[in-house]
């Protein structure tokens, strides 16, 4: 029997739930169903050397052959996918990820046509972390340093008044400690990793079942070449566990995650308030330039995204 | 073949060309893809495709900008005259005591250091100012080019430090931590250095002759002439302790201010900032060279999942952990002998950083542990560039004192190199003092 | 690891005095680059801490500089020979076959950075034609890493020239 070894690279920790909770399970099922014909060998932390925008190339070229990664580190590669990027379109990662899932089926294949897609998921939606005031009207925004990670998140920051800086998520607690950044727009499931409950006290979402002002859309590609050259029973294997049902446990571990960070916080003395209606209202409004822009960075493409924004939302909102 | 055979292969393979004079990150390079294409059965592409964006990401890397900024900055204060003042200020007020002026030639070195990165720029630049003072009032040639060489390592040992830029970007922490644990061992190496110039001069006062003490106005004057180093470093020390800015942001000020104080000083025309950037252009392409091999071996020696088996295998082979410090920080100083510092590092820090951090030390937190070492690495790497045959100070301080025999000078060092191994077995034992300034903020 | 060495301690022959020169080019326009980011890092710091109003994509900017600047360092590096290398074993060898041994570490030199440049030119192209573009700033990604390619084929070429002069007598009586 042939003897398949699957490369997979990502840039997190060996530790981090997405290697832990989802693809060594998942590696050990495919050992299992193929009577250990496929084996994987974890790359984490960029081991293959890199950086992480480097990740879809290293899969589409056969460096790694499964990487988990982010659209938006290759910024304007995946235009049509960042849709779900765009703000409050996220409520939380079990439903954002089927939306994410369904939607790339429907308007984003192309997109991906070098690779062969095993997964999509979104990050659940990023809240307001802060240390020295919590933020619960409009007027908090301004001049307020936050530290965001996703070309859209950044464009969202500045929109509603603040001031978006980049900066690698390994330096980010520090900063936050020394006063460098008021705080961070950044998903629930950050927040345990790097201990942000202990230099942020106040933490701003919405109301449960609400759109996030932002998230991260993730994505789990493998190499065509090395899918297609797989033996028909073997590619079945694959078939069968990736896709939705990859997408379904990766939405359900980040929720599980994020429910994690909720309890984490609530146990150092954090305060989480929800975003008042009129608050979520007139962040909605102010940040609408930020879709604007959107449309005109995909119309300078030719992409219509009006279509694409709206589907996004719909199937977003889709329980 | 295994992967951990073909790793051991490559790495072998490596140190024969490194052996055979070929460049030392070229002599990565062809180990790490020789490794990449038998790992992948000599399919080209996976190790082009590696290739494809090697340079650019490697070169690219907002923390290593920090290292030609300190390049620069070192040079920018060499001409503005910074390292005669520092001399000057010490020479003033312990001048006249038995072995004060090499003391004082260790204490400038300290204070260059604090805004130099470079062991080899501190001990050339101190070297050219305090040595040919030293001779001339009637300190042997030993103690003087020994102390010299010695203290130029204070370069490194105080922040911001090269090699701690290298370990950062090499194992992902955090260099403000990392610089902030070098500072008070860096002030126990400039106390050790003081007691061994202390305890020559006792047994031999010829070595060292007191020179004429100054009066309180020429100390005074001398004083105020060194407040722009100490400006410059309180503004880098806050800067990146007190957290407002990045260590790449707290250098570029830096930069700035020396060459600031350059050109007011009249040191800095447009022939001394040619000669700066040439400098920091050689400084930084040999550091950069070595990193683009050394990056193409990691990833190389990852895909053969060496380092992953070692640091499994030494886990749960039993050593005890202060046993496999020992060996680790053994091989340091052996391969100290034959190669630069920094090259040691690319070389090294990959294998051993995942054995290290795979161990128990003391109770220790990861943090704690990656910082603690990073300390540790820097003492031995510091050690290799003192210790004969191949100190790189060792020859530049020997270049600058004609008339000086090499072999005087290695004897020379090695009281200093005593006092280097007495304070890496105190950090051993004691990871508290370098963590103690780390920690200070969240106390 | 080699010893300081005197600069220009061998005149050098025509051509290689244009590589020189040229090298020089490159490494002074790197240093320019490098004290144009100690502007924009001073003005960034400043920005935010009075305004709260850093440089918008400070650290992506600077990134791009140091990857520029740094490439551009290389060819003046090699052409003073300056490169890093164990010279302890080699010692007791005669200076003929030393020579010989350098020309090779530098044609070995010449075709890593030969490769390097292609491969980097590959990269520049696929990344215009993916459109990616920065995070903060939307600049195309591909012009910084297309401006490493002189300088890596410089490099290439200079160690070429480094390699031909090792073979030659003056320089291996030295
Ligand atoms: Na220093
Ligand atoms: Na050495």
């Amino acid at each position: 029997a042939q003897e398949v070894v699957l490369k997979i690279a990502h840039f997190l920790p060996a530790g981090a739930p997405a290697q832990q909770k989802v693809f060594q399970p998942w590696c050990d099922t495919l050992k299992a169903d193929s009577g250990g014909r496929i084996t994987c060998q974890f790359y984490p932390a960029m081991q293959l050397g890199g950086t992480p925008a480097q990740l879809v190339d290293q899969v589409r070229n056969g460096v790694a052959d499964v990487v988990w990664t982010a659209p938006g580190y290759s910024t304007g590669r995946f235009p049509r996918i960042e849709a779900f990027e765009l703000p409050f379109v996220v409520a939380d990662a079990a439903s954002g990820s089927r939306a994410v899932w369904q939607y790339y089926k429907a308007h984003a294949e192309a997109e991906f046509a070098a690779f062969k897609v095993l997964a999509f998921h979104v990050d659940g939606g990023q809240a307001i972390h802060t240390a020295g005031r919590g933020v619960a009207k409009v007027e908090d925004w301004k001049g307020l340093k936050l530290r965001a990670s996703t070309r859209l998140g950044a464009k969202t920051v500045m929109a509603l008044g603040g001031a978006p800086v980049a900066m690698p998520p390994s330096q980010l607690t520090e900063a936050i400690s020394k006063g460098v950044v008021d705080g961070a727009m950044g998903s629930w499931e950050l927040v345990v990793p790097l201990k942000l409950d202990e230099v942020t006290r106040y933490h701003a979402q919405p109301r449960k079942g609400e759109p996030y002002p932002s998230a991260t859309v993730l994505m789990v590609l493998m190499n065509k070449d090395k899918y297609e050259k797989l033996p028909a029973d073997l590619k079945a294997i694959i078939d069968s566990t990736t896709g939705l049902p990859m997408t379904e446990t990766l939405g359900a571990v980040f929720d599980a995650e994020n429910a994690h960070a909720h309890e984490v916080v609530a146990a150092s003395g954090g305060t989480v308030t929800d975003f008042s209606p009129e608050f979520a209202a007139a962040m909605k409004e102010a940040s609408a330039p930020v879709e604007a822009e959107w449309l005109k960075t995909l119309a300078d493409r030719g992409i219509d995204g009006k279509p694409l924004a709206q589907a996004a939302r719909e199937l977003a909102t889709t329980k | 073949m295994s992967g951990i055979t073909i790793g051991l292969a490559g790495f072998g393979f490596m140190l024969v060309l490194m052996a055979l004079r070929i460049h030392i990150g070229i002599a990565m390079f062809t180990a790490g893809s020789a490794i990449y294409l038998v790992m992948n059965q000599g399919n080209l592409n996976a190790w082009l495709f590696t290739l494809n964006d090697l340079a650019y990401a490697r070169l690219s890397n907002y923390n290593l900008s920090v290292i030609p900024l300190c390049m620069l900055m070192g040079q920018f204060a060499t001409h503005g005259g910074l390292s005669r003042s520092l001399f000057r200020a010490a020479g003033s007020l312990i001048g006249h005591w038995r072995g004060g002026l090499a003391m004082s030639s260790s204490l400038a070195c300290i204070g260059f250091g604090a805004i130099s990165g470079s062991s080899l720029a501190t001990a050339a630049t101190m070297g050219q100012v305090a040595l040919p003072e030293l001779l001339q009032k009637g300190y042997s040639g030993r103690l003087a080019t020994a102390t010299l060489a010695a203290s130029g390592t204070l370069g490194i040992l105080v922040p911001p430090s090269v090699p701690l830029v290298v370990y950062a970007v090499l194992t992902q922490e955090s260099i403000g931590k990392l610089f902030a644990a070098a500072v008070i061992p860096g002030i126990i190496a400039l106390c050790g250095y003081l007691l061994v110039i202390r305890i020559i001069v006792s047994r031999d006062p010829d070595a060292g002759p007191a020179s004429a003490k100054a009066s309180w106005r020429e100390r005074i004057e001398a004083q105020f002439r060194v407040l722009p180093v100490v400006g410059l470093f309180l503004v880098i020390v806050v800067g990146i302790y007190g957290g407002w800015a990045s260590p790449t942001e707290a250098t570029s000020i830096g930069a700035a201010g020396t060459g600031l104080i350059a050109l007011v000083t009249g040191g800095l025309r447009l022939p001394q900032l040619l000669t700066s950037i040439y400098r920091t252009a050689i400084a930084t392409a040999m550091i950069f060279l070595v990193l683009l091999g050394a990056d193409l071996l990691n990833s190389g020696l990852a895909l053969s999942q060496l380092p992953v088996e070692l640091a499994d295998w030494v886990k749960h082979s039993g050593l005890p952990p202060l046993l496999v410090l020992a060996c680790i920080l053994g091989i340091y100083i052996l391969l100290g002998c034959v190669m630069d510092s920094l090259a040691m590092l690319f070389l090294t820090v990959p294998i051993f950083y995942p054995v290290i951090m795979g161990l128990d030390f003391y109770g220790m937190s990861a943090t704690d542990k990656s910082v603690w070492f990073g300390i540790l690495v820097l003492m031995v790497v510091e050690i290799g560039l003192v210790h004969p045959p191949v100190g790189m100070n060792l020859y530049i301080i020997n270049k600058l004192a004609k008339g000086v025999p090499m072999r005087e000078t290695a004897l020379g060092v090695m009281p200093f190199l005593a006092s280097d191994f007495a304070r890496i077995v105190l950090l051993v034992l004691f990871p508290a003092i370098p963590l103690f300034l780390v920690r200070l903020p969240h106390a | 690891m080699s010893a300081p060495k005197e600069a220009g301690e061998v005149p050098l022959l025509g051509h290689s005095r244009a590589l020189l020169r040229l090298s020089e080019v490159f490494a002074l326009s790197g240093g320019a680059l490098f004290i144009a980011m100690v502007g924009l890092s001073i003005v960034s710091i400043v920005g935010r801490k009075l305004w709260s109003a850093p440089v918008n994509g400070d650290i992506e900017l600077l990134q791009m500089g140091t990857g520029i600047a740094a490439a551009a360092f290389f060819p003046y590096c090699t052409m003073k020979n300056e490169h890093l290398r164990v010279e302890f074993f080699t010692e007791g060898l005669s200076p003929r076959l030393r020579a010989g041994l350098d020309a090779l570490a530098n044609v070995m030199l010449a075709a890593a950075m030969a490769l390097l440049a292609w491969r980097s030119a590959v990269q520049a192209h696929e990344l215009h034609e993916a459109g990616e573009v920065t995070v903060m700033r939307n600049i195309a990604v591909w012009i910084p890493v297309a401006c490493l390619v002189p300088s890596l084929a410089l490099t290439a070429i200079c160690s070429l020239d480094r390699a031909v002069d090792c073979l030659t007598s003056r320089s291996a009586a030295s």
